[in-house]
Formats: C-alpha cells, sequence, structure tokens
C-alpha cells in the first residue's frame, strides 16, 4: 500500500513579477515543505518582499503558480483568498506592526479573535504562546523593549496554528542580543509547531540558521552558494 | 549653514514632510479650506461693519434738517409701509421754493402725485408701484441705505397735501443716527455682530485649531524625533510654517479671489433679501486686503503655537499630553452655572451678549469634557470588549482610553455643530413666533374685511370716491373706538347695514350680528381679546372728517377678497395723504415683526454657514484619525481577512463618542437656553430636530471613518522603511 504524497506547504514555480519594465522576479521557484525553514536574501530592492507579497497574495503575479497548501492562491477570488490566508499564513513584520496602545495579549488574541475563534480559547492561546516566548505583562505594547515586541508579534503569527510561517526582516530594528532570542525564537517553530518557515533578511547570521539559505537573484531563487 | 540658509532648508524640508506624513494629503486640504474659510469669515466681518457704517451714513444724510416756517424751503413726512412681510418707509415731500434741496438719491422733484421708489420695491410687483401715485423713475443708490432697501419718496396731490401734519426742513443731513430706513426693520449691528462671532467665527476658528492638529499622532512622534536630533524651538517652527505654508497661502488666495466680486458690484446674499452695497465693499478695501494677509500669518501662527512644546523628561506620548490640561475641566461648570445665573443677575440691555459669550465659552469647554468622560470610560470599555471578544470595543476602548484630547478634537466639531444650531433655531423661533401667530390669523380672515387707518389730517377725506375707486359692491364703514367701554362702532347709513344682512340700528348702537361671514369673523376675533363691536347708523364721511383716530372698515357686499394695495392706493387719493391698510382686527398686532422676521432670516443664513463649516471639519476630523486606525489594524485585517473590524472600531470609536457627545450638547443648550423667553415646546423641538441631525451627522462620519480605513487597510502593504 503506498500513501498519498503530502504536498509542500508553500510551492512558487515560474513565478514573474515586473513594476515599472523593471523585473523583480523573472521565474522563481521555491518549494518549502511543513517543519523546515527558508531564508532568502538579497540586496535591496532586489524584490525579497515582492517576493512576500506575492505568497501572501497581496500583489498578483504576472504569471506562474504560488500553492499554498496545495491551493494556487493567484487564482482565488479575494474573499477565498482572505480566507485561505487567515487558515494557513502568519506572518512576522519587521515592525511588527502591533497596535501599541494594546496590551501584548489582546494584540495577539485579537488575530484569534478576528479568525472566528472563540474568546476563551483566544485568550488562552495568547497567554500560552507570550509565556512560552518569556514576553512579560505590561499595560501597553508600547511600554516594551523592540526584542519584546518582536517576540509579541510571532506570538501573534503562531495564534492561529498557520502552516506557513512568513518573516520579513524580523531582526532588522534589533541589536545583537535580542536578534540572537527572536532569531531563536523563529527558527525553532518549524520544529515545535510543524510549520514552513520562509524568512527575507539581510543578516547572513539570521540566514544561516535556515535549512535551505536563498539568494534572490536576478529576479530567482538560487542557492546561496551559487549566487556568490 | 548661516541662519537665513538654515531657515530656507527647514522650510523646504517641511514642505517636503508635508507631502509624505501620515494624513498629510488630508491636513493639506483642512489647512487649505481653514484657512480660506478664516479669511471669509474676516472678510465677511469687514464688509458687514463696513456696511453697517455706510448704511448710518447714507441714513444720515437723507434725515432732513429742521427748519422755523420761515425758513424751511420744503416739507417732509415719513410713514411706516409693509408689503408681504416686510416693513419699510414711505416719506412724503413737497418742495417750497423752487429751489428746495432734492433728497439724496433723487435726480427731480418728482411732480404731484407721484412717487419714487427704490429698485427693490418697484421689482416687489405691479400692485406696489401705484399704490402711492404714478411711480417714476428710481431712488439711486447714494439715497439708500442698501440697494435692495425698500423706500419711497412721494408727492402728494394738492387734495391729500397735508402741511400741518409735515416737517419743515431747509436742507438734508445729520450727525446722529435717525430712526428711518432699513436698519429700523434689520438685525442691529450689535446683534449681528454677536450672532457672527458665534455662528460663523466660532467654526472658522475651530477649522483651524483642528486643520492645525490633523494628523497630530504621528506629527508628534515627528516633533520628538527633530527635537531629539537637537533642533531648537525656533527650527521646530519654521520646519512646521514650511509644512502648512504652501496650503495656507492657497487658502487665502482662494479666499480673496471668492471675496474679489464683492467690490466690483453690488452683491446679493441668499436668504436675507440684503444687498451689498458695492462702495461700502469697497470702502473696507483696506481691512479686506489686511485680513487677506493677516489671517493666514495668525493661521500659521496657530499651527506653530499648537505643536505641543517640548517637555524635557516628559513622555512624548499622548498619555502624558492628555493630562496636562485637565484644569480645563474645571472651568466647565463654571461657565454653564455662571451662564444660566449671570444671565438672570445681570442688568437687562447685558443679558443677551451675557448669554451669548457663556454660551459660546460653555460649547467651546464642552469638547473637551465630552473627551474626558469617553476617555475615562476607555479602560472598561476594552475590558468589557476583551471579556467578550469584541474586536471592535477592544480597539476601541484602549484607543480611547490613550487620551482625552484626541477624543475632545474628534466630537468638537459636532458638539460645537449641535449648540450653535439648537440655540440658532431657538432665536429663530422666538423672532419668528409673533409673526407667525400674525400670519395665521391672516390667513385666517382673509382680506374680504380691511381697514384703512391714518395719523394725518382727514378733514378733506372723499369716502364716497374711495368706494367707488374699489369697484361695485365695496362699502366703507368708518370705524370708532372707546378705549373705556372696549366698544368698537362701526358707522354706516341704512342701506348699507341692510346690504350687509344688519338690521338698521335706527337708535342706540347695536351688537353687530351678521350674515357677511369675513365681518362675523372679524367680530369673533375682536370678541375673543375683549372688544365688542357695534353697529351704529351715521355718515360715513363725517363720522372720518370729525374722528380723532380715524379710521374705516371696506369690504365687498358678496365677501370676496380685497386687493390690499388697491384699497391702499384708493385710500391714498381720496382719504389722508398717508395710509396704513391691514387685515381687519389686525391692526396694532403687526408691529416689530418686521424686524424679528429680517433677524431670523440673518440667524439661519449665519448658522447655516456655520454649521456647513463645522461639517466639513467634523468629516475632516474623524476622517484624519481614521486614517491612522485603517495603517494600523491593515497588518490584523489582512492577515485575518476580516474587513468588518474597521466597522466595529468605528463604531465604538467614532459613533458612540460623538452621540454621547451631541446628546451633551443638547442637554448643556437645553439648559444654558432656559434664560431665553421661547416656549418649551420651541426649544425641545429645536434641539430634537439638531440633535437628531447631530446623530445623523455621527453615523455619516462613523460610516465614512471606518470606510477610510478600510480603504486605508486595503493598500496597506508591509514597508521596510
Amino acid at each position: 500500500m503506498t500513501s498519498t504524497p503530502v504536498p509542500p506547504v508553500l510551492r512558487l514555480s515560474e513565478v514573474v513579477y515586473g513594476v515599472s519594465g523593471r523585473s523583480l522576479l523573472a521565474g522563481a521557484d521555491l518549494t518549502v515543505p511543513a517543519g523546515s525553514s527558508v531564508s532568502v536574501m538579497g540586496p535591496s530592492g532586489s524584490g525579497k518582499s515582492t517576493l512576500l507579497m506575492c505568497v501572501m497574495g497581496l500583489i498578483r503575479p504576472q504569471s506562474g503558480r504560488v500553492e499554498i497548501v496545495g491551493q494556487d492562491v493567484t487564482r482565488l477570488s479575494a474573499r477565498a483568498l482572505a480566507a485561505h490566508r487567515r487558515r494557513h499564513v502568519g506572518m512576522v513584520f519587521q515592525f511588527g506592526e502591533l497596535l501599541p496602545e494594546l496590551t501584548p495579549v489582546e494584540n495577539v488574541m485579537i488575530a484569534s479573535l478576528l479568525a472566528g475563534d472563540a474568546v476563551t480559547e483566544a485568550r488562552s492561546r495568547a497567554e500560552s504562546l507570550l509565556t512560552r516566548l518569556g514576553v512579560p505583562e505590561a499595560t501597553a505594547t508600547q511600554d516594551l523593549s523592540g526584542g519584546e515586541r518582536q517576540r509579541v508579534a510571532v506570538a501573534r503569527a503562531l495564534v492561529n496554528t498557520p502552516e506557513l510561517l512568513l518573516a520579513d526582516e524580523p531582526t532588522g530594528a534589533l541589536d545583537g542580543e535580542q536578534r540572537e532570542a527572536v532569531a531563536d525564537l523563529l527558527f525553532s517553530t518549524p520544529r515545535e509547531h510543524g510549520c514552513a518557515l520562509v524568512v527575507v533578511t539581510h543578516d547572513p547570521m539570521v540566514a544561516g540558521r535556515a535549512d535551505l539559505r536563498l539568494h534572490l537573484h536576478e529576479g530567482r531563487l538560487v542557492q546561496a552558494q551559487e549566487a556568490r | 549653514m548661516n541662519g537665513g540658509g538654515l531657515r530656507r532648508t527647514l522650510l523646504r524640508t517641511g514642505r517636503a514632510a508635508s507631502r509624505s506624513a501620515e494624513a498629510g494629503r488630508i491636513r493639506y486640504f483642512a489647512l487649505f479650506a481653514a484657512t480660506a474659510v478664516a479669511v471669509l469669515a474676516a472678510c465677511g466681518f469687514l464688509l458687514a461693519a463696513s456696511s453697517f457704517d455706510g448704511r448710518t451714513e447714507r441714513s444720515q444724510a437723507r434725515w432732513p434738517q429742521e427748519a422755523d416756517t420761515g425758513s424751511a424751503t420744503l416739507l417732509w413726512r415719513a410713514t411706516l409701509a409693509s408689503v408681504d412681510d416686510r416693513q419699510y418707509d414711505v416719506v412724503y415731500i413737497e418742495p417750497l421754493t423752487p429751489d428746495a434741496p432734492l433728497p439724496p438719491g433723487l435726480s427731480r422733484w418728482p411732480r404731484p402725485g407721484e412717487a419714487v421708489l427704490s429698485p427693490a420695491l418697484k421689482a416687489v410687483g405691479p400692485q406696489v408701484r401705484e399704490e402711492y401715485g404714478r411711480a417714476e423713475g428710481t431712488i439711486a443708490p447714494d439715497g439708500l441705505e442698501s440697494p435692495s432697501e425698500y423706500f419711497a419718496y412721494v408727492r402728494p396731490t394738492a387734495e391729500r397735501l397735508d402741511p400741518e401734519e409735515m416737517t419743515g426742513a431747509s436742507g438734508f443731513g445729520v450727525s446722529w443716527t435717525p430712526s428711518l430706513g432699513e436698519h429700523m426693520y434689520n438685525f442691529g449691528s450689535k446683534e449681528f455682530h454677536w450672532a457672527y462671532l458665534a455662528l460663523v467665527g466660532l467654526p472658522a476658528g475651530l477649522f483651524v485649531v483642528i486643520a492645525a492638529r490633523v494628523g497630530a499622532a504621528a506629527r508628534d512622534r515627528r516633533t520628538a524625533v527633530l527635537t531629539a536630533l537637537g533642533a531648537s524651538a525656533g527650527a521646530r517652527a519654521w520646519f512646521t510654517v514650511g509644512e502648512a505654508v504652501l496650503p495656507v497661502a492657497l487658502g487665502a488666495s482662494a479666499a480673496a479671489v471668492a471675496v474679489a466680486p464683492v467690490l466690483l458690484t453690488d452683491t446679493p446674499l441668499p436668504v436675507v433679501d440684503f444687498v451689498l452695497y458695492v462702495a461700502d465693499a469697497r470702502a473696507a478695501l483696506p481691512g479686506l486686503v489686511g485680513a487677506v494677509v493677516g489671517v493666514p500669518l495668525a493661521v500659521l501662527a496657530a499651527v506653530v503655537l499648537l505643536q505641543p512644546r517640548y517637555r524635557p523628561g516628559a513622555s512624548t506620548r499622548p498619555v502624558a499630553a492628555g493630562r496636562r490640561r485637565e484644569w480645563m475641566l474645571w472651568l466647565f461648570p463654571v461657565a454653564l452655572f455662571g451662564t444660566v445665573r449671570g444671565t438672570d443677575l445681570a442688568p437687562y440691555d447685558l443679558r443677551l451678549p451675557v448669554l451669548a459669550a457663556g454660551s459660546v465659552v460653555t460649547i467651546a469647554l464642552l469638547p473637551g469634557v465630552a473627551g474626558a468622560v469617553v476617555s475615562a470610560s476607555g479602560p472598561a470599555l476594552a475590558r468589557l470588549g476583551a471579556a467578550r471578544g469584541r474586536v471592535g470595543m477592544l480597539v476601541a476602548g484602549r484607543r480611547l482610553a490613550v487620551g482625552a484630547r484626541p477624543v475632545a478634537r474628534l466630537v468638537a466639531a459636532v458638539v460645537v455643530a449641535v449648540g450653535l444650531a439648537a440655540q440658532g433655531q431657538i432665536a429663530i423661533s422666538l423672532f419668528t413666533d409673533m409673526s407667525d401667530r400674525v400670519e395665521a390669523v391672516e390667513e385666517h380672515l382673509g382680506t374680504s374685511v380691511v381697514q384703512v387707518s391714518t395719523t394725518l389730517s382727514t378733514t378733506t377725506a372723499d369716502v364716497a370716491s374711495f368706494e367707488s375707486d374699489l369697484g361695485p359692491g365695496v362699502h366703507a364703514l368708518a370705524v370708532t373706538r372707546d378705549p373705556r367701554s372696549g366698544r368698537t362702532d362701526l358707522v354706516a347709513d341704512c342701506p348699507v347695514w341692510r346690504d350687509l344682512g344688519v338690521e338698521c340700528p335706527t337708535a342706540a348702537p347695536a351688537e353687530l350680528r351678521t350674515r357677511h361671514a369675513g365681518l362675523a369673523r372679524a367680530a369673533e376675533l375682536e370678541r375673543s381679546v375683549g372688544v365688542r363691536l357695534h353697529a351704529r347708523t351715521g355718515d360715513v364721511s363725517k363720522t372720518m372728517r370729525t374722528s380723532e383716530e380715524p379710521s374705516l372698515v371696506a369690504l365687498a357686499q358678496d365677501g370676496r377678497q380685497l386687493s390690499l394695495s388697491r384699497v391702499h392706493r384708493a385710500a391714498n387719493t381720496h382719504v389722508a395723504m398717508a395710509t396704513d391698510v391691514q387685515v381687519f382686527a389686525m391692526a396694532g398686532t403687526f408691529g416689530g415683526s418686521g424686524e424679528g422676521i429680517a433677524a431670523g432670516r440673518w440667524l439661519e443664513l449665519l448658522s447655516v454657514a456655520g454649521v456647513l463649516v463645522i461639517v466639513v471639519v467634523a468629516g475632516v476630523g474623524a476622517v484624519a484619525q481614521f486614517v491612522r486606525t485603517g495603517r494600523e489594524l491593515g497588518p490584523v485585517s489582512v492577515l485575518s481577512g476580516n474587513g468588518r473590524v474597521y466597522y466595529a472600531v468605528s463604531v465604538w470609536s467614532l459613533l458612540v463618542p460623538t452621540a454621547f457627545a451631541v446628546c451633551a450638547a443638547v442637554a448643556v443648550t437645553w439648559y444654558v437656553t432656559t434664560p431665553l423667553m421661547a416656549d418649551s415646546a420651541d426649544r425641545l423641538s429645536a434641539l430634537s430636530a439638531v440633535g437628531a441631525a447631530g446623530l445623523a451627522c455621527a453615523a455619516v462620519m462613523a460610516w465614512w471613518g471606518a470606510r477610510t480605513a478600510s480603504a486605508a487597510g486595503l493598500v496597506w502593504r508591509p514597508r521596510n522603511d
């Protein structure tokens, strides 16, 4: 008896995207299975953030496929795309993008509430994640340090147990010690949560922790060594 | 870099920063519009002042210089008349010598039986044109208070000339303000200035404050960064000026272009039947130039001064900022009770100014109080939202708890709008109440029975000609009143009484009982105010010629409606030099309502202008605040695929606080207007209407804010800047 092969969490096939006559993605391919991590590096303006926005469905590629959990998101309606993203994708932004007046627990639990979870479940998952990530209790998120805020952002991305976790320069605004802590946290999630992780970063140290290190070179994703 | 170079750099940098800042485009528009509105408001005030001055001067210039019989070169007599609901003056003139000076605005002496009307009076219709005789030419603008004034000069025929009742004069022009002309039946300058400041000045000032602080959260952070970089207060001010200078200059220019036409031609104002005279506008030119230059500078000064000051050691976060002016909240109850009690205690002449000033101060302080209350309830709202899993309540509660001042800014416009509109409506109801009643009675009675009265001599009155001028079947009855017994006799001869279905009273007068419907209604109305009508047999002409207070009643036998202007024309021709014609049983009730109607219309115009400004202010404030909400909620809503959250947040952070503020404004206005003589039902109806409009405005703001936030959230993209 043969088991059905499990599709990768994320598969990009020949993704092409350009703007103002400038090609940012020129046939990018990427496959990320569950439980593994990929880092994407590249100079500023090379199209790293564009790649993440294509994956999130915030921009539609001019050609190619972006499959998340076996579903090509480029062919989904806006409503179906939003629902698919809510069920399967979490994202950590460079500056956290948290609501500064809310407490850390509230910042995390609203993502769960907006996804339709019950309040008790949302609160308990948020508290448990923040405890595990070592975020201190605070009256307002704006009172936290940069590293702590970024951990709240990671907790918010994980609260809906996504199969795919995206991180856009998650340590870009942090100093050495905090950078290490956030990187530890991010790269432990594929093992602990079984999700796939894609991290876009400028930082070679952070990128070096990924299972697969890729470089965005002339619109294509290539292994870090090939790019050199 | 030298000082000038640094300033230029700061101005340039500020201008560039304004384009890319959060809510930058909204602030640009807000500053542009606020400056334009402020310049227009200042110009309006200056034009009004100049118009009042010009009207006073022209009014003084046409009042006669009294002279003894020997030295008088002309005779002059002013009388009161009305058309529709507007009162005006008719001046009877008669030259005594060939070189008698002409009244201002006339190019020649009218011939006997001719009348010269003002263009506005002439334009009322053909019925007015012939009331005083043949209408020849018009009075030139320099002889009128304003081009819209109703005014007439009449030279009576030789038969109707009444020299005994006229004043001898040798010329025109006095140094005091005479009681003649449009200003007598219009808004007085003091009342106008108060109403203008409250209904237009306050909204314009509020607009400037709101515009200066649009997008304040992001800009305050930037100010903190500049301070941290070592920028002095002066440098920060130049930077702030750089941000604002272009929209402010453009706003002032737009207002200047909008005002310019009043310098070229007479400008009719909507609603109020008033035309601004071009000469008055030109007289205000230096002031207008000053306003176009000075107001934008004042706006720039306000923009700089309204930036929060740098305080070493203090947090730059809004939490700390919100606690700075809590002492101002204590002024509110003082202003509230001071206004109501102060109005009671103030001398009679000062009551209106005290009430107006107190109301303005109270309403201006109310947004701060509403903001403090809403802000204080923020944490409880957030806890409730968190406990129930309502994201809208949670986010809104935390946002509201951050500080009272953003909430105060949010609700300020609506609170002021509700306060001003409600006060305006109540004042209008005060003015129009009496004229409404008069109108209702007039409609009830119709013009089938009209009364002709005069204070001039009727010794040569020709009642038979008067009757025949009014057509067949029209009778004229003399009226005599005895104020001691409250009895009014109608005098006619027997054939007339029989014609009207009244038994001819042969001996003593008998209480009037008639089948003539109009006369019966008039008798009933007179009875309701304690006057009993009696029928008496007698000679009408004789009674008229000998009466101390001559008065006639004209009515058609068949009860048809009579033309008031035709009766007036016939009375002026055959009864006395100047007569007053009114619906019978209305005599004496009309006085004063003309001024009330004009005041009501001015209040309507000013409050509509003020409220329109405030609606724009409210919209700008709400949208600017929600641009930030949209940006901040963008990541969560994108990831959760939930766009409804914007509407939930908007309900709790915009609709609920604004609705609360509207209710507070209605309650405070109710209390503050208790010293006014307005009927409680009128106040309640005015406040209900304005409150409902305020709630509707709050709902539109909430929807608009949510839509703006949703749109901002839709275009949100992660920025690695």
